[in-house]
């Protein structure tokens, strides 16, 4: 069992059962004090649960945002596995002087950057509207939905995607976004709004052709 | 402040970045400008949507596989740093080597663990381990493994290393290269699983045929799906709702056009969405497109084919037995005939030839084999070197770029899918009312004459002109009636006659024959009935002859007691075909109480036929009016078809099923004056022609196969332009043509009529063998034939190929119509009984099954007055079925109306019983046997006789050389309701189809 729970960085609860770090977060709202610090210097000191522990923290955010910038689930989780092997590397360099996050979203949008430009482009979404006439929360309306969401992202710039992710899903503030992509804060500025103008005027192209974005 | 500026600084006054006056005058323009308010609203709606975007869960181990991989790479670095160095001391090295090998095996056991904690693990038995596919029975695993990189052997440490799909692929090579491990998986190995159901309660998560994985181990963290597996359900699952059709036809569509197919004439399955979680509809999408993207390197494989008229299901299996892959017909186009001609065709353009022109799909099933012997290859296909092989592999790379090459373990189906079918049925259903109006017009042929009477429309004909000769012809005889009828139906009446229902008028009427015949009408249906003669019989009954020249007997029309009737019916005489009948006769009652009495009814043909008039005439020059000046079609060809029925006669003499003939050894481009002239009396097969034409232009040609033949001189080219001459031949047999490529397609112009009147190869390869080995069809094969559907059976030109092209003389017994029900009928029999029915006493009626007397009552009774009083009466019924071939002789019993005589015979006091016929291999025998008959039998035989033909006597009865006859193809049905000549006896033949009465 402690072989297990080990391997897998699983937390023994009340009554036994095993769950994950983000599981364990969702029972205990001690759990999202999680000093990212610790776990940090726990990881460098050689502690493996720690350090997946630590990556756990930020294993789905870093997905949407991959996902977001590369248009397939399957690219983004290569991307993320390569994002924490490429930080893992480099653990040893890592000097603190930006936080922890910020710098492995630097490292996954390098990542995303660079698979993109090795690529063809994905393929586009068509635009011909055909969006559902029910608002059941269907898993079909589901996934026509986020396919609307993704098609509108795959108009943009990668780094347009990324910081428009970065923005209005993980909420960062400009200043973060800068730090992250080594960029002036105007110059995120001005991305940001050209990804959020570039959106509006799909939704009202959308809108005008009878869809329900 | 312009609307352009506003636009530029609404982002930042999101996020309160903009100096306080600046704020105040965008806040101004928004409160003056709606459009620019819009736009902020649009801004703000699509920021909310971004936060909707639902947070995928990873399908597999992201994090361990990093750490396991980068674990790895420290070891190694150390080592090699270690080694490299040259200056770390033996000891030092074996203590790293201890803690490579101890770390790895820590690594294994940790993998081995998590499988075993994984619900439904495959286990990590070394065999298993082996052979990936025995693993790949848990979703979570499968999905660890897909990507590549993955080693052989599970029970490996280095098995948890670095996962990665698409480029993870030379990632993880480079990843694991370091350890000498070079095997890399394709990634797509798995076989994706099939739907497991639905429901909350989480069960069975829907799933989809194009796999949507459960991942059970990130169901251990906080995947909604695993929560609702244990009855948990997150605040923000979706709630689980029926998909509505509507949705999942937007999605499907969508995602189809935009992701196109690699082979593009194979169907990949569209997973079907059960739940809405993020990663599953990520996946599910993912792994169709990469379903989509498999550009199968086997089907580059060339084959020629050379068949005529071969069933799908058997071409399949042939093309399987010669490549090696597994390719099958469905059930829905297995029996499905087609010619196919090509010479060194890839595979893949041979299916494509399959399924296009004939609105068939190709599915893909399985998975590309999970061999995981080197990174690309795997097990080349039977038949096929293995340097042609990886030729090909590489080939496919470089000519498709971004496809993958594989497929080794995908298995193909041809099917017609449900869309297909119903568009069939619909160019029916619009052939069918298309058939109907031209009958309409047909019958209205009739209209100029229907003042005249039968006698003077019989005086018209004499002189009449070509055109109007049919119509008379008919209004002179017994169409008379009907045809006088048809134009006074109600629309009523109308109606009911096109849904198929029989109308039945008399001048009395009855239960039977229910609608009135107006008096006018009914004297002119008397009059047209000039070759029945009716007569008073010795007891005071009537009796029914046809011999004019018997001067007791008088024309019905001068009967009073005989009542005219008449019978109208629009049958589908062939799909697609539509025929008007009618019937006029009469029924002369003995008695005015009632009673027994006697009648006739006869058709001089149909009255008229509709068929669709585009079905008729292809006009192929207007359809391909395109290709008029394209030079490859306007080189000169002759072609003269041979005859398949070579293959007939190479069947009679016993050497095997029908093969069609050979190929043609006189197509050729050579002039017409060097061929022999055609056989007039031949008649060839759409195949046989289309053979001809592949040898006369070396074109692979592809075309559906429906029983049909021509004269050889109707489709017989002389140094035509192969343009016109494809035109010509295509009009001719009814034949839609066109180009695709280098191949010539073919299609029937009514190929959703002929799908149906199509029989089966296996079905008449079977009769035929057994036609062969006895000679002739057995009853029980009778009865077998007749249990097709109508369809098949009405079809004439299935009919003539089915006598012409395998043998099938007895083809038309089933097919009559008379006979039909009644052979069904023997197919509801127990094969005991079916021969008891066929010996000479025949089946007596207490030997049925409650189910069979009640079929036979209502035939036997059918126009029966009088309603059964007792089962007393049926004493000695009995069901008798007579079947007749060619090449023996019989005894016919002397004397008009007697016939009944042939099975029946008279046992005294009103009596009857059923006898043999007597038949026997040769005349002389036949006669032996005649003269053989108790001379009691005679002398009843003779009282019989003499009812109708008074004059006889008994030496007229004395069988004589003149009486014995060859023997004739005949099927004879004979309902016989008791012992007693109370009641009369129904007989159905092939020759007479239709009797009712006795002596």
């Amino acid at each position: 069992m402690e072989s297990i729970r080990q391997a897998w960085g699983l937390r023994v609860v009340a009554g036994g059962e095993l769950i994950s770090p983000s599981d364990a977060r969702a029972e205990s709202p001690d759990a999202d004090r999680t000093d990212e610090a610790a776990l940090l210097r726990a990881g460098r000191a050689g502690d493996r649960a720690a350090l997946d522990e630590l990556l756990g923290l930020h294993e789905r955010s870093l997905l949407a945002f991959c996902c977001g910038i590369l248009g397939h689930a399957e690219d983004a989780e290569d991307a993320v596995q390569e994002t924490f092997l490429r930080a893992l590397r480099a653990l040893a360099s890592f000097r603190e002087a930006s936080a922890f996050r910020t710098w492995l979203f630097r490292i996954a949008l390098n990542v995303c950057l660079s698979r993109r430009s090795s690529r063809p482009a994905a393929e586009a979404w068509s635009e011909e509207e055909c969006s559902p006439t029910s608002r059941s929360p269907s898993p079909e309306a589901i996934a026509l939905h986020q396919l609307q969401i993704r098609e509108a992202l795959s108009m943009l710039l990668p780094r347009q995607r990324a910081i428009l992710i970065l923005k209005e899903r993980e909420e960062w503030s400009v200043r973060e976004i800068a730090l992250a992509f080594r960029w002036s804060e105007r110059q995120v500025r001005y991305e940001l709004s050209k990804a959020r103008l570039a959106l509006a005027g799909w939704r009202q192209r959308e809108m005008e052709q009878g869809g329900e974005p | 402040m312009t609307c352009r500026h506003t636009r530029a600084l609404l982002s930042d006054h999101r996020e309160s970045l903009l100096p306080g006056h600046a704020a105040q005058k965008l806040t101004a323009h928004l409160a003056e400008c709606a459009d620019c308010r819009r736009v902020r609203e649009e801004m703000t709606a699509a920021g909310a949507a971004l936060r909707d975007l639902a947070a995928p869960l990873p399908s597999r181990d992201l994090r361990s596989q990093a750490l396991t991989a980068w674990s790895l790479e420290e070891v190694r670095g150390s080592r090699q740093r270690d080694v490299g160095g040259g200056e770390a001391p033996a000891s030092w090295r074996l203590a790293l080597g201890l803690v490579v090998v101890v770390s790895l095996v820590l690594s294994w056991s940790q993998l081995s663990q998590r499988e075993r904690l994984l619900p439904g693990s495959a286990g990590t038995s070394p065999d298993q381990g082996l052979n990936p596919l025995a693993t790949r029975t848990n979703p979570a695993e499968a999905g660890s493994r897909r990507g590549a990189g993955m080693a052989p052997s599970a029970g490996q440490p280095e098995a948890g290393g670095v996962v990665m799909r698409r480029q993870g692929v030379q990632q993880a090579q480079r990843a694991l290269g370091a350890l000498g491990r070079t095997a890399v998986y394709p990634s797509f190995f798995y076989e994706a699983p099939r739907a497991v159901g639905s429901g909350a309660g989480g069960e069975g998560r829907g799933a989809s045929p194009a796999g949507l994985h459960v991942d059970n181990f990130h169901a251990v963290g906080s995947s909604p799906l695993f929560a609702s597996m244990r009855g948990k359900t997150p605040p923000d699952a979706p709630v689980w709702t029926a998909a509505t059709p509507d949705e999942w036809a937007v999605l499907e569509q969508r995602v189809r056009r935009t992701m196109p197919v690699g082979d593009d004439f194979v169907q990949v399955p569209f997973p079907r969405l059960a739940a809405a979680d993020e990663r599953q509809i990520a996946t599910a999408l993912q792994n169709y497109r990469r379903e989509a993207a498999v550009v199968d390197a086997r089907l580059a494989r060339e084959v020629t084919v050379r068949q005529k008229a071969i069933a799908l299901s058997d071409l399949c299996e042939r093309l399987r037995n010669e490549t090696g892959i597994h390719l099958a017909a469905g059930p829905s186009v297995a029996d499905e005939k087609v010619t196919l001609f090509c010479q060194k065709q890839p595979l893949r353009d041979v299916m494509r030839q399959l399924s296009r022109p004939f609105g068939y799909t190709w599915l893909r099933s399985g998975s590309s084999s999970p061999s995981g012997a080197k990174a690309s290859g795997g097990t080349p296909p039977p038949h096929l070197p293995p340097d042609e092989w990886a030729a090909l592999e590489e080939r496919l790379r470089r000519t498709i770029p971004g496809r993958e090459a594989g497929g080794r373990g995908y298995r193909y189906e041809l099917v017609q899918d449900l869309k297909s079918q119903l568009l069939e049925e619909e160019l029916r259903n619009r052939d069918r009312n298309e058939a109907l109006v031209a009958l309409d017009a047909e019958i209205e042929r009739y209209r100029p004459y229907l003042g005249l009477s039968p006698d003077e429309a019989l005086a018209r004909l004499k002189g009449a002109a070509p055109a109007e000769r049919k119509a008379l012809e008919q209004l002179s005889g017994l169409g008379w009636g009907p045809l006088q009828l048809y134009y006074r139906l109600s629309p009523q009446d109308q109606s009911a006659l096109r849904a198929g229902q029989e109308l039945r008028f008399s001048a009395e009427p009855d239960q039977r024959f229910p609608r009135p015949l107006p008096s006018n009408v009914a004297r002119g249906v008397l009059e047209s009935l000039r070759d029945a003669r009716i007569m008073r019989l010795a007891d005071g009954s009537f009796g029914v002859t046809t011999d004019r020249e018997n001067l007791d007997a008088r024309p019905p029309a001068a009967v009073p007691e005989a009542r005219a009737l008449v019978t109208l019916k629009i049958r589908q005489s062939e799909l697609g075909q539509f025929t008007l009948a009618g019937e006029s006769g009469f029924f002369a009652r003995s008695k005015p109480d009632g009673g027994g009495g006697t009648g006739k009814s006869g058709d001089d043909g149909p009255l008229a036929v509709g068929s669709s008039p585009t079905v008729r005439r292809p006009d192929n020059e207007t359809a391909n009016a395109s290709l008029a000046r394209d030079p490859a079609l306007r080189a000169h060809i002759s072609i003269q078809p041979q005859s398949s029925r070579g293959g007939v006669r190479r069947e009679a003499s016993g050497v095997g099923k029908y093969e069609p003939a050979g190929p043609t050894p006189h197509a050729s481009r050579r002039p017409a004056s060097r061929a022999p002239s055609p056989d007039s009396s031949d008649k060839v097969t759409t195949a046989d022609v289309l053979e001809a034409l592949h040898e006369a232009t070396g074109m692979p040609i592809a075309a559906d196969y429906y029983t049909r033949l021509y004269p050889v001189p109707s489709v017989t080219e002389r140094n035509q332009p192969l343009f016109d001459a494809l035109n010509r031949l295509s009009d001719t047999m009814r034949l839609r043509w066109r180009r695709d490529g280098g191949w010539l397609q073919f299609r029937s112009t009514t190929f959703y009529d002929d799908r149906l009147k199509e029989v089966p190869n296996r079905l008449l390869q079977r009769w035929a063998a057994a036609r062969r080995q006895a000679g002739m069809l057995a009853l029980d094969e009778l009865v077998e034939i007749a249990r097709l559907p109508d369809a098949q059976l009405d079809g004439a030109d299935m009919a003539e190929g089915a006598k012409q092209l395998f043998g099938l003389e007895e083809w038309e017994l089933p097919r009559n119509w008379a006979l039909r029900r009644h052979l069904r009928y023997l197919g509801e029999l127990t094969p005991e009984q079916r021969q008891a029915a066929a010996g000479p006493a025949g089946l007596p009626f207490g030997h049925m099954s409650l189910a069979q007397q009640q079929r036979f009552l209502a035939i036997a009774l059918e126009w029966d007055e009088k309603p059964l009083q007792s089962l007393d009466e049926l004493e000695g019924a009995v069901l008798r079925v007579d079947y007749s071939q060619l090449g023996a002789f019989e005894w016919r019993v002397p004397g008009a109306g007697a016939d009944w005589l042939q099975w029946m015979m008279p046992t005294g006091s009103g009596r009857r019983a059923p006898r043999p016929p007597v038949r026997a291999p040769t005349r002389a025998e036949a006669l032996q046997a005649a003269r053989r008959l108790d001379p009691q039998l005679a002398q009843g035989m003779l009282q019989v006789a003499r009812r109708l033909q008074p004059q006889l006597t008994a030496a007229d009865m004395r069988p004589h050389e003149a009486q014995i006859v060859p023997t004739e193809l005949n099927l004879t049905f004979l309902y016989v309701p008791g012992a007693s000549h109370a009641r009369q006896i129904r007989r159905f033949s092939f020759d007479n189809q239709s009797a009712y009465g006795t002596w």
